[in-house]
């Protein structure tokens, strides 16, 4: 047998079991859950059909597909805002000291102020839905601007010189040298911040009432609709669960594979 | 008269305040191979990132109408996000090369260095040692170079398999007339593959042997090579005595 198929072979098992595990896990979650609504009844907590029946009403009455737009749309934009200013300024900072000098004092006091802080300056200052995009903006700069230091810090130079030495055009040292070992660096805290602005964002809109989750979430919470805003919950951690596996498990394992040895083993 | 494919012409560098190169006169003859030998750290490295354009002279100049140089190093250097037919592709984004031409000449240039099959594909973390350098040969190779520049590329090999690299560059240079200057601690590698041999001394480094060795080097005899072998084996010692006396 070639050793790539014992390899695959190997590796179902292990997945198998991996699943399995995280069934028992969910249904653990459930299963206190029912627990927590029997024993504590449906105002502190309602049951799972319960949740789920408000949950398909909210659906039929055209509430989540807007309000899930507009989340998007929000923590979107700020994730965007967000990574487009840490990674440019962290990658600065990573290739000129007195710039990082400069901007590290500022990144650790932006990343030690609370979004909740941010949201309520931010309601002041604009309002609306732009203090929702400021937010999550604010509130991922920093973690992104650390992980673009790194990487601007740990870039090679011996490879640059193997590109100039065949006289590379700056879009290939942008594409093959730079980019790719950028991006290694800033993977996982773009992946990181992609669930945080999502959180941000949900928690923005509740207190501004610009739409969205979060307002969804405020009017429930306004009307002590405890299955509403437990149907709410449902459909974020949806969100984040269907982005973690689809698109960002499979960017990582396809980043990966670069770093795999012969034996499929991260060396 | 044969052209001259680089000429160093007292050519000195500096490196932060210390002299490295010290009035370096050198030449290497186009469709020859010129063998750099000396101690370690004297400098042929910083010689090579000269001849490549890398560096640029404190004083003296450097040389050469050489459109494409092919560059070897100690590291094979491969992009580790790229496969080892991409990281053959690299070389040729120089030129503007359309993705699928980049395919084809990776593909031939793998394969003049005994790559094929599933290893093309594979990234640089799930080659041997020996495969990695057989890259970044193809990679010089793929470009056609004018001249070749290689930097102790052989150190980490077996024998057998620094001598097949070393007979594929020895064979590029005569079919395609290319020049290249090799850098070597291998007296009997430098005997049998080139035409001539410098030996510097130890930093700030100076020629101190030139030697034209004798006959074509394919078609030399075994005595031929011994003896030359045993002259520079000669060269080297006197070279050592004199840095340590």
């Amino acid at each position: 047998m070639r050793k790539d198929e014992t390899r695959a072979l190997n590796g179902r098992k292990p997945q198998r079991a991996a699943w399995g595990y995280g069934l028992v896990g969910i249904a653990l979650l459930l299963g206190l859950w029912e627990w927590g609504h029997h024993a504590y009844g449906s105002l502190v907590l309602p049951s799972l059909a319960d949740t789920a029946q408000t949950l398909m009403a909210m659906i039929a009455d055209g509430k989540v597909g807007p309000a899930l737009w507009t989340t998007f749309g929000n923590s979107a934009m700020g994730w965007a805002v967000g990574v487009l200013a840490g990674s440019l300024a962290g990658t600065l900072a990573g290739l000129r000291d007195g710039v990082r000098l400069t901007l590290q004092p500022i990144s650790v006091i932006l990343l030690g102020v609370p979004a909740i802080a941010w949201i309520v300056l931010a309601l002041l200052w604009f309002g609306g839905r732009w203090a929702v995009v400021f937010t999550v903006g604010v509130a991922i700069a920093p973690i992104v601007f650390a992980a673009a230091v790194q990487g601007a810090r740990s870039l090679d130079g011996e490879l640059a010189r193997m590109a100039r030495a065949f006289r590379a055009p700056f879009s290939a040292l942008a594409v093959d040298v730079y980019g790719p070992h950028m991006f290694s660096y800033l993977f996982p805290a773009l992946a990181t911040t992609l669930a945080m602005s999502w959180k941000v964002s949900v928690m923005a809109e509740l207190l501004s009432g610009s739409g969205g989750i979060g307002d969804g979430i405020a009017t429930a919470r306004a009307q002590v609709d405890t299955a509403a805003t437990m149907a709410w919950i449902v459909v974020v951690v949806c969100v984040l669960v269907v982005v973690d596996n689809l698109i960002l498990r499979n960017m990582q394992n396809r980043m990966e594979l670069w770093r795999l040895d012969d034996t499929g083993r991260r060396s | 008269m044969s052209r001259d494919a680089l000429v160093f012409e007292d050519l000195s560098f500096t490196y932060a305040e210390q002299k490295v190169l010290d009035g370096i006169d050198l030449t290497v003859p186009a469709g020859q191979v010129t063998a750099l030998m000396g101690p370690s750290g004297c400098g042929k490295s910083t010689l090579v990132s000269l001849a490549a354009g890398l560096l640029a002279p404190t004083s003296g100049r450097a040389r050469g109408e050489n459109k494409r140089v092919g560059v070897l190093f100690q590291d094979p250097l491969l992009l580790p996000w790229r496969t080892a037919l991409a990281n053959v592709g690299f070389a040729l984004k120089a030129d503007g090369v359309s993705a699928g031409e980049r395919k084809d000449r990776g593909r031939a240039a793998l394969a003049t260095v005994g790559l094929s099959g599933g290893d093309i594909d594979k990234y640089p973390r799930q080659l041997s040692g020996g495969m990695r350098q057989r890259v970044a040969l193809a990679r010089a190779l793929v470009i056609k170079p004018d001249l070749l520049l290689l930097d102790e590329p052989l150190s980490g090999l077996d024998v057998s398999l620094a001598r097949q690299m070393l007979a594929l560059v020895r064979s590029v240079v005569e079919a395609d007339g290319v020049s290249a200057m090799v850098v070597t601690h291998d007296a009997r590698e430098a005997a049998r593959f080139a035409e001539r041999v410098y030996v510097l001394s130890a930093g700030p480094a100076q020629v101190m042997v030139f030697r034209e060795l004798p006959g074509r080097p394919g078609a030399r005899s075994e005595i031929e090579i011994e003896d030359a072998t045993e002259a520079i084996v000669t060269d080297l010692e006197h070279i050592d005595a004199k840095a340590t006396a």
